[in-house]
């Protein structure tokens, strides 16, 4: 690959994390929500616009029916789970992630199992000549719009009441907020939108299969949010900039230093380092939500 | 009836490996009050001790009380470098359960570092006996063996000696507890020796019993959240009950998912979706007991 | 019009809550006084639906609420306050203020974008309603500071404010004036004179001489039952609650 190639694959991949680090920030940024098992609803989202798009289906209806059945899976997952205590939030949605998983695994008629889907088709390939640049300004144009509608909606009274949850949920309650709804809208936007990251990650590979999907991916994402700052939209991209930067730095270090360590370790032990410093020295981020005011 | 036996004998080991590797969470959770997902790496890092020893020729049962010790030392050193600062700047249980992740990642991939992602098998003898018609090789009885002499010797810590009860008045209520003179700091030192140590040896025998890999705990620590939750946060007992609950669970649906001809695949699905019933019908455990569930 | 009967609750075997009748209406300040424990906010708990009670009904002008979820009753006009103030403390103080606000539709996911118009009106309404509160109470200056970062005396204030932000027809007042300065103190009961011909109040408060001053109908609670009630003149010379506060 040349280095212009890989410059474009890196961004490619920043703006799909960020969408999923904008996603994760919704929930557990803005409100209070332990979603463990993000990595769920990005893979439905791949999944099913994948199916979809091998069934003949267009990419713009594979790709809306991909974020629509990871926000029905978000619904499902919510009504009975945003009840639950935060911690056990957590954990029943880590589970929920490795059922998906599982599933993904052994429904072979659907999903091809471990093998995973081959051939996924891409949008307009025949059509463009640079493709990867193209599917660059595809997947920005979806990073673009996103966070402009998270950065909106953070900031309007949804996303206020979304913040009063998070800081003090039988207050909000008090004050005549139906926080479940809130929280249970909040929850299947996002895994909607994490439908839309998948989709995207799916055309863009062409091939996917159950061990991308990995309980690994949603702390990557977590990552890019804590480092980024819990709660600010500019925060999530930024994190999730970082994130896929650090990981590609990983890689090239093997390639070109005799550095004994195996990249994908380095990675992962570079962001559980990451992880516990911030959440140590700077537990806002690097980009402090921010703090709504007035003037004069 | 042989069939009857050999069920039997499977409940009663993996039962016992969940009592040991549940006993540390759930005492844990309950007196630093807060999920600790690094006790999967518990787990692996008292496995890895004892092959390091069993490749220089020394038997696994040697290396329990080593594998005790590392793992005993890595939940110290975690608590002393991780938690304990996190804590004292006000962090709240979801940063403490996001570091927990991040040490996690951490520690494993430091374990995997060390000794690749290869599946390690420990050299030990391959003997089997046949008890009442049931084949039980030698790991599985001394897992059997160490799981029910646990039981007892901890049903006699927590009875019959003072830091027993101190342990339970500091999982009962801390504040009371310290202003009662109990060196609350000193037992929630213990309770992470102690849970990590023992955490490390069930490691050690699940890898004798199964394989060694780096994501030997994480494997298995969803279905361990399952007994502490079953048996409801910082129960002893209830754990107990709740491990050879969810073991007979396990190992006969396995027998129920092929026999209705379902892949037998879904067998790890089985303690999630038990996991995730119980945190949503029954969040305080078979006990019923409410403190535990309780934020304050 | 918000009243309480027969109320019982108990947890783990203790009562908290025994037969307690209470009465809040338009035009008469009603005032809760009791010792520690007394039950008084395990009271404020149940008429706001915190939990449900195990014996009795919470009826509001006319209509059962009984075990209604805490945001339906606030959503009637049954606004609470707690003992200590529950501010959201990684917010602004204004914010806090806007967060109160019923959503009247402009709280919706999509109405940012198809209802823009609307949802800037509302928000004009709201601050301007949130900084004249906040003036009131003497704590506009502080409108842009982090509610964490007040003192107590202040998030008292800001939680007070808050709850008149949330449009109320009967406040549920718990201790509304600890830790707030005397002058200040005054002035805000003489501002829930002026309003308790719109607003219900019930109070807890200990303080006797804001009690004598500004109080219509007081009720004594004691080991969860109501021991005496009435004026302030008759209750708080009773021999019950001289029983109360300093015998035993």
């Amino acid at each position: 690959m040349s280095l212009l190639a890989y410059a474009v694959d890196t961004l490619i991949f920043i703006n799909i994390y960020a969408i999923l680090a904008l996603s994760l920030n919704l929930e557990a940024g803005t409100a209070r929500l332990m979603n463990f098992g993000k990595v769920a609803f990005f893979a439905i989202g791949a999944y099913a616009s994948a199916l979809l798009s091998l069934t003949g289906l267009p990419f713009p209806a594979s790709l809306l029916g991909g974020a629509v059945l990871a926000g029905v899976a978000g619904v499902a997952v919510a009504l009975p789970a945003l009840r639950l205590r935060e911690d056990y939030l957590a954990i029943a949605t880590i589970a929920f992630g490795e059922i998906i998983r599982l599933i993904l695994l052994n429904e072979r008629w659907l999903t091809s199992g471990p093998v995973g889907l081959r051939g996924i088709p891409q949008p307009m390939r025949d059509a463009v000549q640079e493709y990867q640049l193209f599917y660059l300004a595809l997947t920005a144009l979806f990073l673009v719009g996103v966070a402009a509608f998270l950065q909106v909606l953070t900031w309007a009274p949804f996303g206020r009441v979304l913040r009063a949850i998070r800081e003090d949920e039988l207050v909000a309650q008090a004050l005549g907020k139906h926080t479940f709804s809130f929280k249970a809208r909040a929850f299947a936007l996002a895994s909607a939108l994490a439908g839309i990251a998948g989709a995207l990650f799916a055309h863009y590979l062409t091939f996917i299969s159950p061990d991308m999907f990995m309980p690994a991916v949603t702390f990557s994402v977590w990552t890019m949010i804590v480092v980024g700052g819990r709660g600010s939209v500019p925060g999530a991209v930024a994190g999730a900039a970082m994130v896929v930067m650090l990981e590609r730095g990983t890689r090239l270090l093997k390639d070109y230093t005799a550095l004994g360590v195996e990249p994908s370790n380095l990675r992962m032990i570079l962001l559980g380092l990451m992880l516990i410093l911030f959440l140590m020295y700077r537990p806002q981020g690097l980009i402090r939500e921010k703090k709504y005011e007035v003037g004069g | 009836m042989a069939d009857v036996a050999q069920l039997a004998a499977n409940i009663l080991i993996t039962g016992s490996l969940y009592v040991l590797m549940a006993v540390g969470l759930t005492m844990v959770y309950r007196i630093m009050r807060f999920a600790n997902f690094a006790h999967a790496e518990l787990i692996t890092l008292g496995a890895y001790t004892a092959y390091s020893l069993n490749q220089l020729g020394f038997s696994i049962y040697i290396a329990l009380p080593f594998a005790f010790t590392a793992s005993a030392l890595l939940a110290v050193s975690l608590e002393r470098m991780v938690f304990m600062p996190i804590r004292d700047r006000g962090g709240d249980v979801i940063s403490l359960m996001i570091a927990s992740i991040g040490a996690g990642m951490v520690v494993r991939h430091l374990l995997q570092q060390v000794y690749s992602a290869r599946v390690l098998t420990y050299n030990i003898p391959l003997v089997s006996y046949e008890l009442l018609g049931a084949r039980v090789s030698q790991t599985q009885l001394v897992i059997v063996l160490l799981g029910i002499l646990s039981i007892l010797l901890f049903h006699l810590l927590l009875t019959g000696t003072t830091l027993g009860r101190a342990m339970r008045a500091t999982s009962d209520n801390p504040g009371l507890a310290r202003a009662s003179g109990i060196p609350v700091h000193r037992v929630m030192l213990l309770t992470w020796v102690l849970g990590g140590g023992i955490a490390g040896m069930a490691g050690v025998l699940r890898a004798a019993d199964t394989r060694l890999v780096p994501t030997l705990g994480w494997e298995v620590l969803l279905p361990v959240f399952a007994v502490v939750l079953l048996g409801g946060i910082g129960s002893f007992y209830g754990a107990v009950a709740a491990a050879y609950l969810l073991a007979a669970a396990e190992n006969v649906g396995v027998l129920v998912l092929s026999s209705l001809g379902i892949s037998t695949g879904y067998r790890y699905a089985i303690s999630f979706v038990i996991l995730i019933l119980v945190l949503l019908f029954r969040p305080h455990g078979i006990a019923g007991s409410r403190l535990g569930g309780e934020r304050e | 019009m918000l009243a309480g009967r027969g109320l019982g609750k108990s947890f783990g075997g203790v009562e908290a809550l025994r037969d307690v009748n209470i009465e809040v209406r338009r035009g008469r300040i009603t005032a809760l006084i009791g010792p520690n424990g007394s039950g008084k906010s395990t009271l404020i708990n149940v008429i706001s639906g915190v939990y449900p009670p195990d014996r009795g009904r919470v009826e509001f002008e006319g209509r059962d609420i009984t075990s209604m979820p805490p945001h339906a009753v606030a959503e009637l006009g049954i606004i609470r306050t707690f003992q200590v103030p529950r501010v959201f403390r990684g917010m602004s103080v204004i914010e806090n203020m806007l967060a109160a606000a019923k959503g009247e539709g402009a709280d919706g996911v999509l109405s940012p974008f198809f209802a823009r118009s609307r949802v800037k009106g509302y928000e004009l309404s709201c601050l301007r309603r949130a900084r004249e509160i906040l003036d009131f109470l003497e704590i506009g200056h502080m409108r842009n500071e982090y509610a964490g970062s007040l003192s107590g005396g202040q998030q008292k204030l800001l939680a007070l404010a808050r709850a008149l932000m949330a449009e109320p027809r009967v406040l549920l007042l718990d201790e509304p004036v600890a830790g707030v300065a005397p002058a200040l103190a005054r002035k805000i009961f003489e501002k829930i004179l002026e309003l308790r011909n719109t607003i219900g109040f019930l109070i807890v408060e200990h303080n006797m001489d804001v009690l004598m001053d500004f109080a219509d109908h007081v009720y004594v609670l004691h080991r969860g039952e109501v021991v005496a009630e009435g004026t302030p003149k008759e209750v708080l010379g009773s021999k019950q609650v001289l029983e109360v506060y300093f015998g035993e």
